[in-house]
């Protein structure tokens, strides 16, 4: 029961660092009409800002706000950039570029920092009766606080509100006086930072290595086309459900097993229903 | 007030609107009517940047429009009341409100005077927009616009589908508008609210402007609108 108990805590930790990647991604292609496919890279970038940050500051703590402010910066300018050059360009168009560039990223990081995993010290020990890590815990409780601080922020915010607006209806949002440029800057950053902020919370756990991302991008694109592609609370619901499944089938068959399971039920939910859990309510 | 001269506009490579020149004065409405497809509401679109403006002059008052976006038109004091999606039918009736005013950086509590205006939208400011009926959608995408206290109203056959008391409801409105010193021009179907509210009806046809009428008699009518 015990094992039970600490897989269930593990599942809502996967599940979170999922969903905060996966609701990047949705809240980039719901807005600024951008399928990202380096998306990942930028969950990686998160990864090693924090050990290269970790290694000149020894804070982990604050390696992880710089890892999570600098890939917000050039995650979204790059973003940004995209959506300029290629503005009204189809999805089949933005996944081709997004991928090479995913490609290119990944090569760069590998020229910089070399082939070997980077890992940095637990900065918490210990564990938490029931629950497992003292350190996924925290991890658990700062993302699930970075998801709540996001929809108070999109619910509540004087951008928040302008942000929904244009996902809503742009046509009606722009005439009066909503900024499309205004509103893409946030998403970027923000999409770009929760990948960022994702990756530098996971270092200790996996390590940085270059194809991280690749991995969780897969999961989150998946997770993000079951909870209905722009919908940030099918996004978080599809991360939840991943999660745990995965975390629950590892107590009976190998990690890349669960993966394969959790990827192929997700898959089965996409032919009984093709947009996903969107309308489930 | 509002000027267009030369306007030759459309989407992409497709023409739409062919040498359009109409003006609008302060305190007058103007309607702008022809057969479905002529290119009224592209008209109206090409003044707010919605549609591409090859060439010609859009002008309000002194400023020129063609360089500024449609968030920064808005700003400049055009509204446009557009025919459909009109509002953003996932945020509730406030936050619809909301909107104009937080992209704007203007006060929340002109949010109570377009409450005192119509008083149904207070009565669903929690519900979501896109469950409103349409006569409710078009007083809150008037509400909306009025928030930025506009001085020129392009206004997109705003009683199509509606009933007859929420056109009548509309027609009111409009008027008071008028009376606030707005310059109006009014795209409509409905011909008797044409003829009710107009100082003055440009007529179009296959995408040009082709003459401006004082009275739309039964004669132009049938020429230009086909009944």
């Amino acid at each position: 029961m015990d094992q039970v108990t600490v897989q269930l805590a593990n599942g809502l930790v996967v599940g979170s660092t999922i969903a905060l990647t996966a609701l990047g991604l949705t809240l980039v292609f719901g807005i600024m009409h951008i399928v990202n496919l380096s998306h990942g890279e930028f969950y990686m970038m998160g990864a090693y800002f924090a050990w290269a940050a970790h290694a000149v500051l020894k804070n982990f703590w604050l390696s992880v706000v710089v890892a999570t402010v600098v890939t917000a910066i050039i995650g979204g300018a790059l973003l940004l950039a995209f959506a300029q050059k290629l503005a009204g360009a189809g999805p089949l168009r933005w996944a081709l570029l997004t991928l090479g560039f995913g490609y290119v990223l990944r090569e760069l990081v590998q020229l910089v920092f070399g082939n070997d995993f980077k890992l940095v010290a637990l900065p918490i020990e210990g564990t938490v009766p029931y629950v497992g890590g003292a350190y996924r815990v925290t991890v658990m409780a700062l993302s699930v606080g970075l998801i709540i601080s996001l929809a108070v922020f999109l619910a509540k915010s004087r951008y928040g509100v302008q942000i929904r607006a244009i996902a809503s209806n742009p046509e009606a949002a722009v005439v009066v006086g909503v900024s499309r440029r205004t509103v893409y800057i946030c998403v970027a950053l923000i999409s770009a930072g929760l990948a960022g902020a994702a990756g530098a919370f996971m270092l200790p756990i996996t390590s940085a290595y270059p194809s991280m991302g690749l991995e969780i991008l897969i999961m989150a694109f998946v997770v993000v086309v079951v909870g209905g592609m722009g919908n940030i609370q099918g996004a978080l619901l599809a991360s939840l459900v991943a999660g745990e499944l995965q975390a629950l089938l590892i107590l009976l068959v190998k990690p890349s097993i669960a993966t394969v399971i959790v990827l192929t039920v997700f898959m089965v939910v996409l032919v009984v229903r093709r947009e996903g859990i969107r309308k489930l309510w | 007030m509002l000027r267009l001269r030369g306007v030759n506009a459309g989407y992409g490579a497709v023409q739409v609107v062919w040498e359009a020149d109409l003006h609008v004065a302060p305190g007058e409405i103007v309607g702008l009517v022809g057969r479905n497809g002529v290119g009224k509401s592209t008209t109206l679109k090409s003044i707010v940047g919605l549609a591409d403006v090859w060439t010609g002059e859009i002008t309000v008052g002194e400023r020129s429009l063609r360089k500024t976006d449609t968030a920064g038109i808005a700003g400049l004091g055009v509204g446009y009341v557009a025919q459909e999606r009109e509002i953003c039918p996932d945020l509730t009736v406030e936050e619809n409100l909301k909107v104009p005013l937080y992209a704007t950086r203007r006060p929340l509590e002109r949010i109570r005077e377009i409450y005192d205006q119509f008083p149904l939208l207070r009565e669903r400011e929690r519900q979501r927009a896109g469950s409103l009926s349409g006569g409710e959608r078009k007083l809150l995408a008037f509400g909306r616009i009025m928030l930025l206290q506009p001085s020129v109203y392009l206004i997109d056959e705003p009683t199509e589908g509606l009933m007859p008391s929420a056109v009548a409801e509309i027609g009111a409105l409009i008027q008071r508008l008028r009376d606030r010193g707005a310059a109006i021009l009014l795209v409509e179907q409905n011909l008797n609210l044409v003829r009710e509210l107009s100082d003055r009806i440009y007529l179009m046809s296959t995408g040009r402007i082709e003459k401006c009428v004082d009275e739309l008699d039964a004669a132009i009518a049938g020429q230009y609108l086909g009944v």
